[in-house]
């Protein structure tokens, strides 16, 4: 039933997005794709905002709340989560989580994994809702592209590593950028005057670190499944024969890194040209992909000049990407306020983040909005902790303690941690 | 009264009241005035003698009744403060309560079942112990007698104790290398402390072995 109804909510969703694509006027193409998500939804998987989910253990939640002992599910694999699983807990093995997330894990998490001595995700609506429409999804059509966005530390990297994890537990293929704002702000001297392209610049020391990681995550697929489709010469000497597997032109950037920033264009626009094989399933996955179409980057030239990111070849390379024209698979994106440089970061809505540059240049995408935790949400986090030894205090157990936490944070994940922290 | 000087921790000494010689600089109150209670359970249960002719001074900003707000971890965010630093002194603090509860909570999930009840985890019984066993409790003080100077041993009080224990620890912090951040500096001083080990337990050792050693000179102490 769930399935069918999915189904019904995927067709409502293409038609929308085509009238959005369709129609020119910003704003209410904006309204179109924006109910998709939250009014098109159907009622019974994933409830629009009340925190009941119709499911068995509906007849539980109507016992008080303290007794629940229910934060943690033992359904450790994300592909099967469902809405019934909502607000629980799921572990993931400490040995998998180099391997599962080497980059772009959120860096409070990261830091907990050592005093828990456990790595543990909530399922989240937002996540659960994305993963099921993926997997009804109809993969012979170019991508569909999701946007997550919400307020500062409600969840979206969270909810972006737990589709991963599922994607990774399918065999998918992950191009993942960790996250595109820190690309502009975070490193001053790191540019080179393009080999390929006069008037562009590379970022070799960038590139080849995101080439290192893109290889040990997809090793497989590129050792055997991915040939180069022609002759790639790189200088006078060192070239990369046709038919060659797609690691050898990787190991090219990482061991020149002069080359890394073209070799990034050609992997991409190799997995793009041969997306439609049906050898793999490509996910493109962007943590705060309004770097990618900001103004100005933070790298200062030695006249003064400050680079702005359309004059550089690694954001042109994964900007073409997000076009969306190759098929077979999924790009899942997220906005961010932090870190952006020189932009407007003072709302979190997709429309101010992108602007109209890059709004366009997405359109259509599904927005996703991450909410704060819900009353459920909320209590299972603190139950969480409470098991954990991360909150000791005991009048923070009590129930005027919760509601006091559940005040300061506005049951925002991001501060709610950071509350807890020296309690 | 009694509720108002054990959140403040100050002596509720009532001085008389003369209009010619009362100093106006250090205080804006009149010595009728009383300090707010900050105490929400006692508004409600009524054991607070509200009367409207007992005027009270205007709420301090940094006090709450909060469950967070420990009068001990105030005090020490007042003795760490600088240059009226005290939202920063206070991030460091928190700090200090995370550095230490993630080491500890780290080991209890560690440790096997036997061991997990030994294991003290809260940042904050950690902290009250480290204080508690870092106080001296008898110093010196220097006497003058027939041109010469003498280390007199005597008992201190509990103001005393508590703020040299603090001192201490804050000196010990100034020696550390200065690469390394104030909350690590301050959460390894309350970790040595709290199982009596460290330089400031060490400091306060020394200093009872100098009573010992001058109690000689005991009978030199009038009061």
């Amino acid at each position: 039933m769930a399935a069918s109804s999915c189904k019904g909510m995927l067709d409502i969703g293409f038609t929308m997005l085509a009238a959005a694509a369709r129609n020119t006027n910003r704003s209410t193409s904006w309204r179109c794709i924006r109910c998709l998500s939250s009014g098109v939804a159907p009622p019974p998987p994933p409830g629009t905002s009340s925190d009941t989910i119709p499911t068995p253990d509906n007849t539980q939640s109507s016992q008080p709340q303290p007794q629940r002992e229910d934060f943690r599910t033992s359904e450790s694999n994300p592909v099967n989560h469902t809405a019934r699983h909502l607000g629980q807990y799921y572990t993931i093995p400490m040995a998998d989580v180099p391997t599962v997330f080497p980059i772009g894990y959120s860096a409070r998490w990261h830091k907990l994994l050592k005093p828990f001595q456990e790595a543990s995700i909530m399922i989240r609506k937002p996540a659960v809702e994305i993963m099921d429409v993926m997997r009804h999804a109809d993969y012979t059509n170019p991508p569909i592209k999701y946007l997550m966005y919400g307020r500062k530390g409600s969840g979206k990297t969270t909810c972006l590593n737990h589709i991963l994890h599922s994607c990774h537990n399918q065999g998918c293929l992950i191009v993942h950028i960790p996250c595109a704002n820190s690309w502009n702000v975070n490193n001053k001297w790191d540019f080179l005057d393009s080999v390929s392209h006069e008037g562009m610049y590379d970022q070799p020391a960038l590139s080849s670190e995101w080439l290192k990681h893109f290889r040990s995550r997809n090793e497989h697929f590129l050792k055997k499944v991915i040939l180069t489709s022609k002759c790639y010469e790189w200088s006078k000497r060192e070239q990369t024969e046709a038919g060659e597997p797609l690691l050898s032109v990787v190991d090219q950037g990482l061991n020149r890194p002069k080359n890394a920033t073209d070799v990034i264009g050609v992997v991409l626009k190799e997995l793009r040209d041969q997306s439609s094989s049906g050898k793999y399933r490509l996910i493109l996955a962007v943590k705060a992909v309004n770097g990618l179409f900001a103004e100005m980057t933070n790298v200062r030239k030695p006249g003064g000049y400050l680079i702005p990111v359309n004059e550089l070849r690694m954001a042109y390379h994964f900007k073409k990407m997000l076009k969306g024209q190759w098929t077979n698979g999924a790009i899942i994106m997220t906005v961010d306020q932090h870190n952006c440089h020189q932009a407007p970061k003072w709302d979190f809505k997709p429309l101010h983040l992108l602007q109209k540059q890059g709004f366009e240049w997405l359109d259509p995408f599904v927005p996703v909005y991450v909410e704060n935790y819900s009353d459920k949400e909320f209590e299972s986090c603190m139950q969480y902790y409470i098991s954990k030894q991360w909150i000791q205090m005991e009048q923070a157990k009590t129930e005027e303690g919760k509601l006091h936490l559940k005040l300061l944070s506005e049951s925002n994940p991001g501060s709610f941690e950071r509350i807890c922290a020296s309690l | 009264m009694a509720l108002s000087t054990k959140f403040y921790g100050l002596s509720s000494k009532r001085e008389l009241w003369l209009p010619l010689f009362t100093q106006v600089r250090f205080s804006r109150y009149k010595p009728t005035y009383v300090p707010p209670v900050v105490n929400r359970q006692s508004y409600e249960d009524g054991s607070l003698p509200l009367d409207i002719s007992t005027p009270v001074k205007a709420a301090v900003g940094d006090i709450t009744s909060a469950f967070t707000y420990d009068p001990l971890v105030h005090k020490f965010v007042n003795v760490m403060n600088k240059k009226g630093q005290k939202e920063t002194v206070s991030k460091i603090m928190e700090k200090t309560f995370e550095i230490i509860k993630s080491k500890q909570v780290e080991k209890y999930n560690r440790a096997s079942e036997m061991d997990k009840s030994s294991l003290e985890t809260s940042p904050r019984v950690i902290f009250m112990k480290a204080i508690e066993n870092c106080k001296p409790s008898m110093g010196l003080v220097t006497i003058k007698r027939g041109g010469k100077n003498y280390q007199v041993p005597s008992p201190l009080k509990d103001n005393r104790q508590r703020f040299l224990a603090m001192k201490w620890i804050l000196q010990e912090c100034e020696k550390k290398p200065l690469k390394m951040h104030m909350p690590e500096k301050l959460a390894q001083e309350f970790l040595d402390a709290f199982h009596d080990q460290g330089n400031v337990v060490k400091r306060k050792h020394d200093l009872h072995r100098q009573c010992e050693a001058n109690r000689a000179y005991a009978h030199f102490r009038w009061w």
